[in-house]
């Protein structure tokens, strides 16, 4: 007979679950459980000092809308791709493209190669800004894949789009990207 | 640069808007607005069902008059100004919104097509529609 583990984390399914049945402390749970990697995300996406209220408004919207949630992508993956859409409705209120400073950014460590490390941030930088700058459903299946490391059929699922569509979106973004880049 | 190269470096971004995320200050927020609106609901579901109809009522009426709104814009005006609808519905008491939806809603079918969009809304945005239309 197994001995259930005190010390095991609960699954999302499990927490899913509890905030069903009324328990806030699970809903808490998994707002601490993925709110950096949503956070991450729309850091990502050029979300700039927005981030916090858009990853409340991510959590509210993933909470309030329980019922449409099938299980069939992960809760983090299915929050992050709410926030892309809070993001994209943010940009639309405002009406106006992302602007990006570059504060905004990660800072590498400059201690060793300080004249590399400046280099790698300029390129950081212009990659931050050229994504931020992608048609919202390119940049959405761009970073799903490269930083968030989802596969085509996770993403698919995402964000209710077929295998092929997220493929073609993905290689659009790419060669988009890599030309602004080599402009 | 590469493909691989660019998912490299896509790959560490957003990093420190991570880092700098207070994640209890976003969990109470969170909460605070699920308690809010989950109060709303209790209010709304313990409102007497002639409030919620008269609410089903100003919906319909709002999306009556968004819905002709579109089709006289659409529509190429007519020699008669007389013959342009003049709506302003805002001066109606509830009683007149009431008895205009009910002359509209089963003849007209163009209010039929409307009304039956009611459905689509929940009681939060009911209510939200009644305090525009109470301004």
């Amino acid at each position: 007979m197994t001995v259930p583990d005190p010390h095991r984390e609960p699954a999302d399914a499990e927490l899913i679950e509890r905030w069903r049945g009324g328990d806030e402390a699970a809903a808490t749970a998994l707002v601490q459980r993925h709110a950096r990697a949503v956070a991450r995300f729309l850091g990502a996406a050029g979300a700039g000092d927005e981030v916090d209220d858009l990853v409340q408004e991510a959590f509210f919207r993933a909470f309030r809308g329980l019922a449409r949630f099938r299980g069939g992508a992960s809760f983090r993956t299915w929050v992050t791709t709410i926030a892309a859409n809070a993001l994209t409705d943010f940009r639309r209120r405002r009406g106006r493209r992302p602007v990006l400073a570059l504060d905004g950014h990660d800072v590498p460590d400059e201690s060793e190669d300080p004249h590399g490390a400046l280099l790698a941030r300029d390129v950081e930088a212009r990659v931050a800004t050229e994504v931020a700058r992608l048609p919202p459903m390119q940049r959405d299946v761009f970073l799903l894949r490269a930083q968030q490391g989802l596969d085509y059929a996770e993403i698919a699922e995402a964000l209710a789009t077929s295998v092929g569509a997220a493929r073609v979106h993905y290689h659009q973004a790419v060669k988009r990207l890599k030309k602004a880049l080599s402009d | 640069m590469d493909e691989r190269e660019l998912e490299r470096i896509a790959g560490g971004l957003g990093r420190r808007a991570a880092d700098r995320l207070d994640v209890a200050a976003v969990s109470r927020g969170v909460m605070d607005r699920l308690r809010e609106a989950e109060a709303l609901d209790r209010v709304v579901a313990s409102r007497p069902r002639p409030v919620l109809r008269w609410l089903a009522h100003a919906a319909a009426v709002a999306l009556i008059v968004a819905g002709s709104v579109v089709t006289f814009r659409a529509t190429p005006p007519s020699g008669d100004p007389a013959a342009r609808p003049a709506v302003d519905l805002y001066e109606l008491s509830s009683d007149e919104l009431a008895e205009v939806l009910d002359s509209l809603s089963w003849n007209a079918p163009v209010s039929a097509r409307f009304a039956a969009g009611l459905d689509d809304l929940d009681a939060e945005q009911l209510e939200q529609l009644l305090a525009l239309m109470e301004g």
